[in-house]
């Protein structure tokens, strides 16, 4: 499932902009960060789930996970490399 | 058991499915296909393309309705074409093996391949050549793991489906063909009615086509798809003279009251065309009556509204097209019937 990062609770509180976003988000850690901090009332303010994803963009054609997920649909064939461990995920599920 | 098969069997269809690499696939550059469509031209003689901008509205209508252009393309003016194997474009309706490819649908280049008859692997042939012209010139996206990639994940592997239009009267007069279609599931094979939705189908034609998968390859595809048409002809078959031994009157007589309605009628709607049509290709598969090979298939596609409307511009009126409707199909019965 990915490994989960330490956060303290006043980078929590700042928000989104609290820490680098992108730090937290990339590789296969992004949804261990998600199962970790959702659920919790207190965690809902700084934790949007949108943000987060929203930081994750193919540089060739601008699609982000937001898009992609919504959609179901990739933008362009560099999404594949972007969104690399949502594809397997798809994949799995698919068997 | 190799002609009782094939007289279940109305067309064969193989559609690869490929995009450029790096190309977004929404791509709104009007001209972002014309390379690949020149590309096409070149390596195969008497193919021609068209804007879809450009394409005549009953032209469009008469390739929709024959299953060779979908609503998305149509939809596309921007940089949406197709690329037709004919001298003219809408003589492809006509055509024993037609090809069309689509640029600008849902992916970038859709390749599609139909024959009258049973034949994937020449399809399969036909299409693939296509699509190595194509890649000569073109980079097509691709990875190792994922096979073909596609606007949708969903599609990924070998981007091909490949599809058995078939005559399954006995199937679906006795409520089997949901029961068909559970049992294929997990083949990763589907059924669906050709007219209409849900598991009955007008002129009962259903199409048997392979679900997307990175398990096999082509080869592997067109095998499976091919076995499981078989065994379904098979049951088919069976059903079908399990209803003859058990109401031979009843099959008998509207058998004959179709083909007396067919050879009579002055006017004829297209629904109630199929439905007679229907009768009568079944009683052509069990001996009741009998026409020349294809003669009855050919009629199901040609007397579809927009396809009678190319052939003669008066048939955009309903009337003057159920009136022509009428007298095509009494002329092909009078033509083709041999008993």
């Amino acid at each position: 499932m990915g490994k989960s990062v330490p956060v303290c609770s006043g980078c929590l509180g700042k928000g989104a902009g609290g820490f680098n976003v992108t730090e937290v988000s990339s590789g296969p850690g992004f949804y261990s960060v998600k199962q970790t901090f959702t659920g919790g009332p207190q965690f809902k303010n700084f934790y949007d789930g949108k943000k987060v994803a929203q930081s994750i963009v193919c540089t060739n054609c601008g699609h982000d996970l937001v898009a992609f997920e919504s959609s179901g649909k990739m933008g362009c064939s560099e999404c594949y490399n972007v969104f690399n461990e949502q594809v397997k995920r798809i994949i799995r599920n698919r068997k | 058991m190799k002609k009782d098969i094939n007289s279940l069997i109305v067309s064969t269809r193989v559609r690869l499915a490929r995009n450029l690499e790096r190309v977004p696939f929404k791509t709104e550059v009007v001209d972002a296909f014309d390379s690949v469509a020149t590309t096409i031209k070149n390596a195969n003689p008497h193919y021609l393309s068209v804007r879809i901008d450009q394409l005549h509205g009953k032209v469009a209508n008469a390739l929709y309705e024959q299953h060779l252009i979908s609503r998305e393309l149509l939809s596309n003016s921007k940089n949406g074409m197709i690329v037709v194997k004919d001298d003219k474009v809408e003589d492809v309706t006509r055509s024993n093996e037609r090809v069309c490819v689509m640029l600008g649908e849902e992916d970038h280049i859709r390749i599609q391949v139909i024959k009258q008859g049973f034949d994937l692997q020449s399809c399969f042939n036909t299409a693939k050549k296509i699509s190595d012209d194509i890649s000569k010139e073109h980079k097509i996206a691709h990875r190792n793991d994922f096979g073909y990639l596609t606007t949708c994940p969903t599609n990924l592997g070998t981007g091909m489906r490949a599809s058995v239009m078939m005559f399954l009267p006995a199937l679906s007069l006795t409520n089997q063909i949901s029961v068909v279609a559970r049992q294929l599931k997990g083949e990763k094979i589907t059924i669906r009615g050709v007219y209409g939705e849900g598991s009955k189908s007008a002129g009962y034609m259903y199409q048997i086509s392979n679900q997307a998968c990175l398990e096999l390859d082509e080869g592997e595809i067109l095998e499976k798809v091919n076995e499981i048409v078989r065994l379904i002809a098979v049951r088919e078959i069976d059903l079908q003279k399990s209803l003859l031994d058990e109401s031979p009157d009843q099959i008998i007589n509207q058998v004959m009251r179709s083909l007396g309605i067919l050879t009579h009628a002055h006017m004829i709607s297209s629904d109630e065309a199929v439905e007679h049509l229907a009768w009568l290709k079944l009683g052509d598969c069990i001996g009741i009556v009998k026409f020349k090979p294809g003669a009855l298939d050919d009629l199901f596609f040609v007397i579809q509204p927009a396809t009678l409307t190319t052939q003669n511009e008066k048939a955009s009126e309903y009337v003057t097209r159920d009136k022509m409707r009428a007298k095509k199909i009494s002329e092909v019965l009078r033509v083709s019937r041999m008993k």
